[in-house]
């Protein structure tokens, strides 16, 4: 069965339609929640809501890409969530000095007994996300569904409801504060290309 | 020197890195990186953050976020009440602003005044009341029940009523038609002998219908601030209420 009949199937009320179209996206969507969020509990959360939210709504969806409109539910949940944590904030367990993160990531070291490249690829993954933690919600959004998530920069638009100029512009400024947040890690690059290269 | 790089510069170069130029654009910017080494390190700071971030491990989901059945229901249940909810909304919205406009604004609507009150028809000076209600120039002083005395209030407490009953109609006259009225009891009466005080209490020298018709035409003309405060405060929830079903909609579209 397609998408657009998946979704007819939903709006008539079958569960199971739906349910078929969360199993479709469920990854994509939950690794943009944490990537926003940087927390894998909230990250669960707001995923769920975001399809709550969707199933909610169907009949709001108006055609289009329906990743794009699932993709905007869970970035909604998690700015309201980022909202929330602004209004109420927790108290981290990991220090946030910014010149220690950068300068001595030590907080960032995988101290198991785990190989080289398995650790560097951990590292990666926390660095890209304490990084991602410094760019503001809107810069956050853009770059996790441009460059971690590899969606064209219409799609892009699409899901955030926003001009594709102004894409492009928080893109380009995201990388390039990325970039600058990234730099302890640079070395780190090497290693996980050849992996990669290795994967494929 | 983060601050001074040049915005359409970087842009340039990320559309550049994602494909998304034309040939003659991209000539342009492959020249530029040839011959400017600042424009070589903007280009590779953005490629490497790039770079990294494509190389980012995707996290699968931890579990299904499939709906079960029982949920599914509920929120199908709600799905149906949003959009009655959003007319009704709007229709409750509109429906007390005209409410509002006719209620405290009549003239907006119908230039004529219009509220006139029966009270002020019935204490009008062109009727004789004003002759009715005096004995010798002197305005009558009507007691309802027994003077003020033994904690009912009013001041004084005399014991023995000074003043001598009189008892009128208190009927207001039909316009045009004499006052009828009562011949006035010569002996001064007994505590003992007044009635009873039932419903209100002792009011000296007003005469003051409370009929609901009355009360109705009173207000018609007396300005009802905390009636307004009430009303605009409904309005204000209920658009309130409204915008944000609108701008809801707008988010989920």
């Amino acid at each position: 069965m397609d998408e657009i009949a998946l979704i007819a199937a939903a709006r008539q009320g079958d569960p199971d339609a739906f349910n078929r179209l969360v199993l479709a996206y469920q990854d994509m969507a939950y690794n943009l929640a944490y990537r926003m969020l940087g927390e894998e509990s909230r990250a669960e959360e707001c995923t769920q809501d975001a399809f709550f939210a969707a199933y909610r709504n169907l009949n709001s969806f108006r055609g289009g890409s329906f990743k794009s409109w699932v993709l905007r539910m869970v970035n909604n949940a998690c700015i309201d969530e980022l909202r929330r944590r602004k209004r109420r904030p927790l108290i981290p367990l990991e220090p946030l000095h910014d010149d220690e993160e950068v300068e001595s990531p030590a907080w960032l070291a995988d101290t198991g007994p785990t190989p080289e490249e398995t650790a560097a690829t951990h590292e990666l993954d926390q660095a890209i996300t304490h990084c991602l933690q410094t760019l503001t919600p809107d810069a956050r959004s853009v770059i996790v569904l441009a460059d971690v998530e590899e969606l064209g920069y219409e799609e892009v638009a699409a899901a955030l409801h926003t001009p594709l100029g102004t894409v492009k512009s928080r893109l380009a400024r995201a990388r390039l504060k990325m970039q600058d947040c990234l730099q302890g890690f640079m070395e780190l690059l090497p290693t996980i290309e050849r992996l990669e290269g290795e994967g494929k | 020197m983060r601050s001074q790089v040049n915005l359409d510069r970087l842009i340039l170069f990320s559309e550049y890195l994602d494909g998304r130029l034309h040939a003659k654009d991209q000539a342009g910017v492959d020249a530029l990186l040839a011959s400017d080494t600042g424009a070589n390190t903007e280009m590779a700071a953005i490629r490497s953050a790039r770079q990294l971030l494509r190389l980012a491990p995707h996290r699968p989901a931890p579990r299904n976020f499939t709906l079960q059945p029982a949920i599914a229901r509920t929120i199908r249940r709600d799905r149906r009440a949003i959009p009655l909810l959003g007319t009704s909304g709007l229709l409750s919205t509109s429906l007390a602003l005209a409410l509002f406009l006719f209620a405290y604004f009549p003239q907006a609507i119908q230039p004529e005044p219009v509220a006139v009150s029966s009270f002020a028809v019935e204490m009008a000076p062109a009727a004789p009341a004003p002759a009715a209600y005096t004995v010798n120039g002197e305005p009558i002083i009507i007691t309802w029940g027994v003077p003020a005395a033994g904690g009912r209030g009013g001041g004084g407490g005399a014991v023995e009523p000074a003043v001598a009953a009189e008892t009128y109609s208190l009927k207001s006259p039909a316009a045009g038609a004499p006052i009828e009225q009562a011949a006035p009891q010569a002996d001064t009466l007994a505590v003992s002998d007044y009635p009873p005080i039932t419903g209100s209490g002792p009011i000296l020298g007003v005469f003051e219908s409370n009929t609901a018709e009355n009360k109705t035409a009173r207000g018609a003309t007396a300005v009802n601030y905390r009636g307004i405060g009430i009303n605009i405060l409904l309005l204000f929830g209920l658009a309130l209420s409204t915008a944000a079903y609108l701008l809801r909609r707008r988010r989920y579209q």
